[in-house]
């Protein structure tokens, strides 16, 4: 076909310019939405650690007794022809493809499945337009 | 010479708030847990390298030994360094290497181990570290997966009351993709 055959590009992105710029409330440990800069946060052993939005494939949630787990899956090379088609910075790095988290705070975990869902669609959205106007 | 700081936190735990006091001086350093009186040590002989770094709560003091064993000491406010690094100088003379981490927010770097610890590094900066005494079991799913499930608070027994909120989100399992020489060959040869 002709139409849309233009080569993907990888866009570089960036969740933080330095450490300075982190949340303060980091430091309690607990998974964070940050809208503003276009990521999530989570705690992993001691360490703040940011994804980007664009980096977040989706994300799901899962309950066993009085547990909840939420499970990020990130964009990695893969091998359906959809996930080879991806424009990668470094397609031969060793990638995350996915982080669980448990909590037994039912009602939060929902709340930030919530939140980081909104998220992944309103960049969605948003970069749909700006491609859009691009054209 | 000694000094001694207050509120400092044991790093590189699941779900751990136990505050200790952290003791500097010339037989090595040392962190006692406030709340059970545990000590964490390391003799002045056994240190080989001191680094200082960002991490949740505050900065970090990390500390490696000889054999590669690697303890943390997180909670520390930044201006800390100027107190500790002429302080570990003196007395073991080491250089507190200032270290940064990586807040880029990507999902993709390169794996290197030191010792005890499993470093995830992004563009040459460690995003995090996983402290191999935490790992309860590891599975290679597919050819190029690796999950790694972490001793959770219960089975590692170190939780309080099982009714009592957590007071952190812990990280139960990571996946890894290792994408391997031959995989864009092996996909081509599949698909024809």
């Amino acid at each position: 076909g002709a139409a849309g055959e233009t080569q993907e590009v990888f866009k570089k992105f960036a969740s933080y310019k330095s450490e300075a710029q982190l949340p303060k409330h980091v430091q309690d440990m607990k998974i964070i939405v940050d809208n503003r800069n276009e990521s999530i946060i989570l705690p992993v052993y001691g360490q703040a650690v940011p994804f980007h939005v664009s980096t977040l494939k989706n994300v799901s949630k899962s309950e066993e007794q009085d547990m909840v787990y939420l499970r990020f899956n990130f964009v990695t090379p893969g091998v359906t022809k959809k996930e080879m088609s991806q424009p990668f910075e470094d397609p031969s790095a060793t990638f995350i493809r996915a982080l669980t988290f448990r909590s037994n705070d039912v009602g939060r975990f929902m709340d930030l499945f919530k939140q980081i869902n909104d998220l992944k669609k309103d960049t969605q959205k948003r970069d749909a337009e700006r491609k859009e106007k691009a054209d | 010479m000694a000094r001694e700081f207050d509120n400092v936190l044991l790093g590189g735990k699941n779900n751990s708030k136990a505050t200790g006091k952290l003791k500097v001086a010339d037989v090595g350093i040392g962190w006692r847990n406030s709340l059970n009186g545990k000590i964490v040590a390391v003799p002045a002989g056994d240190i080989h390298k001191v680094t200082w770094q960002r991490c949740a709560r505050d900065y970090q003091l990390r500390v490696q030994q000889k054999d590669g064993t690697v303890s943390k000491f997180d909670g520390l406010p930044k201006e800390m360094y100027d107190t500790l690094a002429p302080l570990l100088k003196n007395l073991y003379h080491k250089t507190l290497e200032r270290k940064e981490s990586s807040v880029k927010g990507w999902n993709w770097g390169s794996i290197e181990f030191q010792g005890n610890q499993m470093a995830f590094n992004v563009a040459n900066h460690t995003a995090f570290e996983i402290p191999l005494s935490e790992v309860a079991n590891t599975n290679v799913p597919s050819k190029h997966e690796v999950t790694v499930e972490f001793a959770t608070p219960e089975t590692s027994g170190e939780s309080g009351s099982k009714r009592k909120a957590f007071s952190e989100d812990a990280l139960v399992e990571v996946r890894f993709f290792v994408p391997g020489v031959g995989t864009q060959n092996q996909v081509t040869a599949n698909e024809e």
